[in-house]
């Protein structure tokens, strides 16, 4: 059965993963008749919003703790994984991606990416496998060319 | 003199992918986001909530959903698309 990697950064559209984009993701991959892999950083948020009103929230949360309510508990610190365990990757959106992982909300394009990424995305298109990156996912995919780091 | 030139190592590539069309409906600046990833060496594709944008050579799909004014079927659709072409190439 072919495994897929699924990169979560937090659990909401506007401070982390886009949740509907990322349940979609696992039912995609089921439904193909292969094996959903997920993992995060295991990192501070940039902030946390409500999402009722856009508003920032004074308190702070972990970006691999809020994925695991998306993944039901089964999820990975992504600095344990390797290129190597996938045969593909897919990258749900949201703003996580931009303020967790990169800084691009802030920042553009000019801006820091995790080490961690960064390698996995590196790794994975030098092994030939495919990455899928959906809604604002393709500005972190082409953070990983960039050698800044966050 | 002109110092060697280095690729960082093979690091560097040129992707082409999308974050969406400036030709429909977003709640954001479609065409500033694809500005900055073209600022960096990459070619933003403009495509719908009903496209995929396939860079054949680097096996990297890219798909806009809620990147658009989307329903959820239409984001449904689209990340079913971008799943079967990426496990296709798997």
């Amino acid at each position: 059965m072919k495994k897929i990697g699924v990169l979560l950064h937090g659990n909401g559209v506007f401070d982390g993963s886009e949740i509907h984009e990322s349940v979609f993701t696992l039912l995609a991959i089921a439904e193909a008749g292969a094996e959903a892999v997920c993992f995060a950083p295991n990192v501070s948020q940039h902030h946390v919003l409500d999402h009722t009103t856009g508003q920032e929230m004074p308190e702070t949360r972990n970006v691999l703790v809020e994925s695991a309510r998306i993944a039901r508990g089964n999820i990975r610190d992504i600095v344990d994984v390797k290129a190597e365990d996938l045969d593909g990757l897919v990258m749900p959106g949201g703003f996580g991606t931009a303020k967790n992982i990169t800084k691009w909300a802030f920042e553009g394009p000019n801006g820091p990416i995790l080490d961690s990424v960064k390698n996995l995305i590196i790794d994975l298109v030098r092994q030939g496998k495919p990455i899928a990156g959906l809604c604002m996912s393709p500005t972190t995919i082409v953070k990983a060319r960039n050698f800044t780091p966050i | 003199m002109h110092e060697p030139h280095h690729d960082c190592e093979g690091t560097e590539f040129h992707a082409h992918l999308s974050v969406g069309t400036a030709a429909e409906a977003s709640p954001y600046d479609i065409a500033a986001i694809s500005a900055g990833m073209e600022s960096i060496g990459q070619v933003a594709e403009m495509a719908s909530v009903r496209d995929i944008v396939v860079d054949n050579d680097l096996k990297i799909i890219t798909a806009p959903c809620y990147m658009m004014e989307a329903s959820v079927v239409e984001v449904r659709e689209n990340i079913k698309q971008a799943v079967e072409k990426l496990i296709s190439l798997a």
